[in-house]
């Protein structure tokens, strides 16, 4: 549990107390990072498989960023 | 006391489908079109009754337009998107929707989506303000034309851009079959782009033609589509390339827009068309989805067990829906291969498979399949100039398609058509190299017919399917050819073993399927040869 916030808080460094405190109260907060972790994960996977990089890899980056954006909305909204 | 309460209720199809729509036409979802299909497959899927169909399998096809062969296991895709759905519609009730008087939940858990009353406490004053969904008007079809896109440097010719929707919408308005909203209400999409499917709402139109211009140094190119509006899907497009001249800039257009309106519009254009068409059809249910499925399984080991379950799907199917035309194309196909491979099938399979593809093709006739089996159907019937016409309007309709390609390229080897049969088959393998085992059969008659017999030999060896005869047969006959006589006894034997009527009756077997009797002949003279050699060795062992 403690890396997966780790991972959030590498990529909004400023909202580190915050996102700690939505980890432990908000279970949509912790289904959303958990659904950005996946994604993130499964796009490193395809990139090490060269033959992979395909519009799978985009669509899942693009899915990425949009998880990313959500993140940041939800964290900023119930600041 | 919370502000709003929340209860289940049920509610009526009609306001639950005025619901979703006013939930895919909000600012939100106009934004997502994975969202929006995941959205509304689940919903029509739960109104249908079909909830037990609602798995991520199903879901990532037909929602989110991923191919037959997704695997849920390793690709997370739809419960990532489910999770955003279900934030999406907590934001739309906080938001825009919170007044409205339905409320459509997807619960953490499962894809079946909740429908609930959504009371509102009038003490906040608020009152409940539906929006409004423009109704689509029946008595006749309906278009707009959409302003161009102009995709060329710092938009030059913008003349010529805003002339096709200017133009496309004064012809089409001279059509009695279909009414075109004027160009007018639709120009301010250029500067506003969304959702085809929330224009669509917007203006209360079936169809709509878009469509963009770019250039190269020499050339400019006119790209024209038709979306339908309900579902949002590209049902035609056509690319128009002219050499580029200013001066001959307006006879271009007139004659792109008289092509298309030639294409599209009237009686018989493909407008009117693909609405009879589409009229006909029932919807796409989960029995149809399934019986493809089966099909497309059916395809990929050709075994009796597999070709009995999918007869009994696309007989399902087809009960369901009589006018299933592509589910009628499969079932011709699956009749006619198990005519060829010896499974139990109809009472006189030709003529069954041959009725079954002529009805698909009354009902579609943009079926490409329909065509393939029609094509096979006259291949069995011995009829090669019908079978090669209805090969080349299979084509037609679709010349990208890589495994029609391939399976047409099959066609053309059967019927004698060597050369085209080779071009086909190439081009096929090259766009897409994983196949069924018979296009390697079609290379194999291709080069066995040029007594290229080790080529003949490489293709024998890649067709690895063990409940067909031609496997052991076209290695044996190839082995023959070569002087390999011992290698090939294991084939032989596994043939007569395996397939002892299609042994003794190997020349009316292979006729069935091929025209070509020169080659019948040479095939089964590769055969008996060795047949002969493992008869001599077995005589010469009991002496």
């Amino acid at each position: 549990m403690l890396k997966n916030i780790n991972s959030i808080v590498r990529i909004f460094p400023d909202y580190e107390d915050k996102i700690d405190f939505l980890f432990q109260t908000d279970e949509d907060f912790r289904d959303l990072c958990k659904d950005y972790l996946l994604c993130a994960s499964n796009v490193l996977e395809m990139k090490t498989e060269i033959s992979n990089f395909s519009a799978q890899t985009r669509e899942y980056e693009d899915l990425q960023r949009n998880l990313e954006q959500e993140i940041l909305q939800m964290i900023t909204r119930k600041e | 006391m919370p502000s709003e309460l929340i209860k289940t209720l049920s509610h009526s199809k009609k306001e639950i489908r005025d619901e979703m729509n006013r939930i895919l036409s909000s600012n939100l979802f106009s934004r997502s079109s994975v969202l929006s299909n995941f959205l509304k497959f689940v919903v029509d899927e739960t109104l249908e009754g079909r909830t037990e169909e609602l798995k991520e399998y199903t879901i990532a096809v037909n929602a989110l337009g991923k191919s037959a062969d997704f695997n849920p296991q390793v690709d997370a895709i739809v419960r990532i998107h489910a999770g955003r759905l279900r934030r999406l519609l907590n934001e739309y009730y906080t938001g825009p929707g919170k007044t409205d008087l339905i409320k459509i939940e997807v619960v953490k858990g499962t894809y079946v989506p909740v429908f609930r009353t959504h009371l509102i406490n009038k003490s906040n004053g608020i009152t409940a303000e539906k929006n409004k969904t423009i109704q689509y008007s029946r008595s006749k079809l309906t278009l707009a034309v959409l302003p161009f896109r102009n995709l060329c440097p710092e938009n030059e010719f913008q003349f010529f851009v805003d002339g096709f929707g200017e133009e496309l919408t004064r012809l089409f308005s001279l059509s009695q079959d279909v009414s075109v909203v004027a160009h007018h209400s639709t120009r301010k999409y250029a500067v506003n782009p969304d959702d085809i499917r929330v224009i669509g709402t917007e203006l209360g139109v079936h169809y709509m033609i878009s469509g963009s211009v770019k250039r190269t140094a020499k050339e400019i190119r006119v790209n024209v589509e038709l979306v339908e509006t309900m579902n949002g899907i590209q049902i035609w497009s056509q690319t128009y390339n002219n050499l580029l001249n200013i001066d001959n800039l307006i006879n271009i257009q007139d004659q792109i827009i008289e092509n298309v309106c030639s294409l599209l519009g009237g009686y018989y254009g493909f407008i009117v068309r693909k609405s009879a068409v589409a009229h006909r059809k029932n919807p796409p249910s989960m029995v149809s989805f399934d019986a493809a499925l089966w099909n497309y399984y059916f395809h990929m080991n050709f075994s009796q067990e597999s070709y009995l379950k999918t007869r009994q799907a696309l007989e399902e199917a087809l009960r369901h829906d009589p006018n299933y035309a592509q589910g009628l194309a499969m079932l011709a196909e699956l009749t006619l291969s198990a005519y060829s491979l010896g499974y139990p099938t109809a009472e006189n399979p030709v003529n069954e498979g041959y009725k079954l593809a002529k009805k698909a093709i009354r009902i579609d006739p943009e079926c490409q399949h329909a065509y393939q089996e029609y094509a096979w159907a006259n291949i069995y019937l011995k009829r090669r100039e019908e079978a090669l016409s209805a090969m080349d309007r299979c084509l037609a309709i679709n010349p990208a398609s890589v495994s029609t390609m391939g399976t047409i390229g099959f066609g053309m080897a059967c019927a004698g058509e060597y050369k085209r049969a080779h071009v086909l088959l190439t081009q096929s393998l090259n766009l897409n190299p994983h196949c069924p085992w018979w296009f390697y059969l079609g290379f194999f008659l291709v080069h066995y017919n040029n007594k290229q017999y080790k080529k003949a030999l490489e293709y024998a060896n890649k067709i690895e399917t063990l409940d067909v005869f031609l496997d052991p047969l076209t290695k044996a006959a190839a082995m023959a050819q070569l002087g390999m006589t011992d290698e090939a006894r294991a084939d032989v034997k596994k043939l007569t073993k395996n397939f002892p009527q299609i042994a003794d009756n190997l020349k009316t077997s292979l006729s069935t399927f091929l025209l070509d009797n020169s080659l019948v002949d040479e095939i089964v003279k590769g055969f008996n040869r060795i047949g002969a050699s493992c008869l001599m060795v077995f005589l010469s062992l009991i002496e």
